[in-house]
């Protein structure tokens, strides 16, 4: 799929994407509502001490990551899973592809894995004649639409009914209504005889315990565990950084993602499987594989952007942003929209292609407070916003000359005053009844939709003097 | 177990782990020892108590959309499961090899119904049995925990007779268990588990917080997308 | 740059018993160039207010976000630089917001204000989750003799402003300032409250645009009505 590489493009069209803004509105609105009826439930003071806690123990992690995951894949092998160390994207895509090439497999099951997304790994699948087919409800809407999720964990929440029923209809033997129960009732009927006829299930992973070697996945549906009982051979796709130590940290994060995500207390499947079935076991996987994916990760690691390991993907950065909430998620243009997109696309994909996306946001703060984490997401944006000037030297130009202007003019109380009194001259021309409605860039920009109050006659150091004089008599 | 096989570059995966991580900002962060403390209700229950959790199980079960049912003994159980059968027109069903489920006889209680009660077998072959279990109008489980503040049911797959696909495929999910396997919530879950288990985990452990669900179209919800549609917890007095 | 605001700034903290100067010095706390990155520019400018302010025993601040880029952003600035740092530090521990000083250091909830008009308030971003200064300003408003408090829906939500971003990516950030003019009208007010020019301008300029006839005040002006002007 093609992606539109300049960002003011990309937010553009989406700004007149009514249909998809409605849709955006709708979503994270309710979702925004709904976890904060479940924080209240919780009790403020419970809640924050629950952040702090798992902002501590995710903190902790992260930081002997070399530990945990070396614990993880001692402990899979033992269970007799199979591991790959996947440093790259490539390599990731190579063991699943070689993997499915060696078992014949022809229908490949997936539930949802952002990660997958990251490394590209449907089309590389496809490209060797397997059919890969989305188990999620909305990630197997944009499957059949061709398109990228637009939220990380309502994928297709920018579509509606009648664009579903579309889509459905051109797979289904019979026509469809445009009602949302047949909608599902379809779903569910097509994508069950699917799984019944599974070669390789693919899963992500929520949370990988390294003290018992188990992965947990979290999900609504119940598609995850069917994938991960019917699959003779199970691969599961996980982010190197989305460890715990033990079932006891994973009860914290829990508590957290689910309420932060949806409002709910927990989703409704939380599954926790080690892979290989037992000796006499009559289910369960014959084969798993557990593939662990650095692509980029760890480069991370030791900066001053490593808390953004910290995440657990629950999206409620999204829904508390202003900006995501009037954009949608493919103005971002790539795998994470919203603020956690705007922190790890420049990071991960390079400030070339998506710098811009620190510049993304109003810096309200409104992400940080929302995160159950608490990555500290809008001081990352100002750091990325530095990093882009003093490193990497992509200022403007005029720009640069502007702010080293300031600061000389700013620095100095009579050529700041000088500064006013010729910026009063100045506007002289555009000002109508004490507003400004029109001029020339910059803040044309600003004109654009909004009016500028004039100058005042006086600044309030022109003032100063006769309020101090009145209060000395 | 026969030792699983690692593809990769174990010491240059780790090695760039292990360099970058030692430039931490702001030194380490320590290890945080008994993370559930003061964040969980942790306590001893008496079976008054434990009575009490039933009812605010119920409510969450039921808020969530599944049916509960009270039950004081074998012959309200009965009852109870038999108005099921009738509601869901339930001709077949499977059921755990678990011994509390075998002291129930709930076969009597199918035939009686005139519906069918299967038990997943141990001794016929793969292929069969996971189509079998999906062709079930309802499946049949004992609840090991009953996590009352989040109406969650814990289900480990933990020996060969207490299989996922029981649970996973049919339409109808119905989780028995007693008064005495309910907890107020995760402190439970962890008491227990470390008692049964320690890090030698079952090879899948499900919690299971009413019936499947989706709102991925328009944020409407709708009830049994992939897992089951209707879920029944019977739970019945300790003895 | 509001300079009747600045006015009822001085007026409304005499009357309830403090003694102010204006350091004639000050220009600008620096947030613009600190926003967009410019750290070696904002330190210059930083500087110069740190040393202006140096004999002031505490330091009132009429905005919300200039507050916030004082207590967040000096520090941050001035972490590595070992002659300044102890400085930028003191000066920061004396740096109030308007509200956060009349309530929390002057204990004061009631400055004597009237004005019976229907009345709803915005909380702007940095000083709600940045400098932590919520409910301050909500019960100076409510204390107001006559007025008819009216909560905004989603009042912490952001205008939009977010300072260059208002001209960077107008077109987003007019679609934000959008969902908070609808929802101001929504309220019936009469008048818009804020602690943040910034956001005034930003909301103004809006409702503004659109004709909307809801008048734009900053808390102080709030807090300077009926209480005379020599009551002093």
């Amino acid at each position: 799929m093609h992606i539109e590489p300049s960002f003011r493009k990309r937010y553009h069209k989406a700004l007149s994407d009514l249909a998809m803004l409605k849709a955006v509105k709708l979503g994270t609105g309710r979702l925004r509502s709904q976890r904060a009826k479940a924080i209240e439930a919780v009790g403020t003071e419970r809640w924050m001490a629950f952040r702090d806690r798992a902002e501590a123990i995710r903190l902790h992690v992260i930081q002997h990551l070399d530990q945990y995951l070396d614990q993880l894949v001692n402990n899979v092998l033992k269970n007799g899973g199979h591991v790959c160390l996947a440093k790259t994207g490539e390599e990731a895509v190579k063991y699943i592809s070689d993997l499915a090439k060696k078992k014949n497999a022809k229908s490949i099951l997936k539930s949802k894995s952002m990660v997958s997304e990251e490394i590209h790994l449907n089309p590389a699948l496809e490209k060797q004649g397997c059919k890969v087919i989305e188990s999620d409800l909305g990630e197997w809407i944009i499957q059949l639409a061709g398109e990228t999720p637009s939220h990380i964990i309502a994928p297709a929440m920018h579509k509606n009914r009648f664009q579903v029923a579309d889509l459905f209809n051109a797979v289904s033997e019979e026509k469809l209504t445009t009602e949302i129960p047949d909608l599902c009732g379809f779903a569910r009927k097509y994508l069950r005889e699917k799984f019944l006829g599974i070669d390789i299930g693919i899963t992500g992973c929520n949370f990988a315990l390294a003290d018992s070697g188990a992965v947990t996945v979290c999900t609504n549906e119940g598609n995850a565990r069917i994938i991960s009982t019917l699959s003779p051979t199970l691969v599961t796709i996980m982010g190197m950084e989305r460890i715990l130590p033990s079932l006891e940290e994973l009860t914290i994060m829990l508590s957290l993602l689910a309420r932060s995500a949806t409002g709910q207390k927990l989703t409704v499947y939380n599954t926790l499987f080690t892979g290989v079935r037992n000796k006499d076991d009559l289910d369960g996987p014959q084969e798993f594989h557990l593939v662990i994916v650095d692509n980029g990760r760890s480069k991370l690691l030791g900066t001053k952007y490593e808390k953004v390991l910290n995440c657990i993907r629950c999206g409620s950065c999204l829904n508390a942003c202003p900006v995501y909430r009037n954009i949608g998620g493919h103005a971002y243009g790539w795998v994470y929209p919203g603020p956690i997109g705007a922190v790890l696309s420049p990071l991960y994909q390079g400030m070339e292609k998506y710098g811009e996306l620190a510049y993304a946001t109003t810096l309200c703060g409104a992400c940080t407070f929302a995160c159950p984490v608490k990555i500290p997401l809008h001081d990352m944006l100002y750091a990325l916003r530095n990093d882009k000037i003093e490193l990497e030297k992509t200022g403007e130009l005029a720009e640069n000359i502007a702010y080293k202007g300031w600061s000389a003019t700013f620095a100095s109380m009579s050529r700041y005053r000088f500064s006013v009194r010729m910026a009063r001259r100045f506007q002289f021309p555009l000002v109508k009844a004490e507003k400004i409605a029109y001029g020339p860039p910059p803040i044309s920009d600003w004109l654009k939709h909004r009016d500028m109050p004039a100058l005042p006659k006086k600044f309030f150091h022109e003032i100063w003097p006769e309020i101090n004089n009145d209060r000395k008599e | 177990m026969a030792q699983g096989l690692l593809t990769g570059d174990r010491d240059g995966f780790f090695s760039t782990i292990r360099q970058n991580i030692n430039t931490s900002p702001g030194g380490k962060a320590k290890r945080v020892e008994n993370p559930m403390d003061g964040l969980f209700t942790q306590r001893e229950t008496t079976v008054a108590e434990r009575r009490d959790l039933r009812e605010l199980f119920i409510q969450e079960w039921t808020t969530l959309g599944g049916q509960a049912f009270a039950v004081k003994n074998r012959n309200e159980l009965a009852q109870a499961l038999k108005g099921i059968i009738q509601e869901r027109n339930i001709q077949k069903a499977m059921r755990w090899d678990h011994p509390e489920l075998t002291n129930l006889s709930l076969e009597e209680v199918f035939s009686e119904a005139q519906a069918s009660l299967s038990k997943w077998p141990l001794d016929k072959n793969y292929d069969n049995w996971i189509g079998k279990a999906a062709t079930m109008d309802a499946g049949i489980v004992w609840g090991e925990i009953g996590m009352a503040e989040t109406g969650t049911i814990v289900l480990p797959a933990s020996s060969p007779g207490q299989p996922t696909s029981v649970c996973v495929l049919p339409i109808t999910l119905i989780a028995i268990f007693t008064t005495a396997q309910l907890v107020d919530g995760f402190a439970g879950v962890i008491k227990l588990f470390k008692q049964w288990y320690g890090t030698n985990l079952p090879t899948t452990t499900t919690f299971i917080t009413g019936p499947s669900r989706t709102t991925d179209i328009e944020m409407v919800l709708t009830i049994g997308v992939h897992g089951s549609r209707y879920v029944y917890a019977l739970i019945l007095d300790e003895t | 740059m509001y300079a009747d605001v600045g006015k009822s700034v001085v007026q409304v903290l005499r009357r309830n018993g403090v003694d102010l100067d204006f350091p004639e010095g000050q220009t600008c706390c620096g947030q613009p160039a600190f926003s967009s990155g410019y750290y070696k520019e904002t330190t210059i400018v930083a500087k110069k207010m740190i040393e202006v302010f140096e004999s002031s025993e505490k330091v009132v601040i009429p905005s919300g976000s200039c507050a916030a880029m004082i207590h967040h952003g000096y520090p941050t600035l001035f972490a590595n630089d070992p002659l300044w740092k102890t400085r930028a530090e003191d000066f920061v521990a004396k740096c109030y917001e308007f509200s956060q000083f009349i309530v929390d250091i002057l204990g004061i909830t009631d400055v004597g204000a009237t004005f019976p008009k229907k009345v709803t308030y915005h909380s702007s971003c940095h000083m709600t989750r940045i400098l932590g200064v919520e409910e301050q300003p909500k019960i100076l408003l409510k204390n107001v003799k006559g007025i008819d408090f009216i909560e905004l829906p989603y009042a912490f939500d952001c205008c939009g402003f977010g300072g260059t971003f208002s001209m960077k990516m107008a077109d987003i950030s007019a679609a934000i300032v959008e969902e908070k003019v609808d929802n101001i009208i929504a309220t019936g007010a009469e008048v818009l409250v804020g602690s943040d020019l910034t956001c005034l301008m930003n909301i103004g300029g809006r409702l503004s645009r659109r004709g909307v006839a809801i008048q734009v005040m900053h808390l102080a002006q709030v807090l300077d009505q009926g209480s005379g002007k020599n009551a002093y």
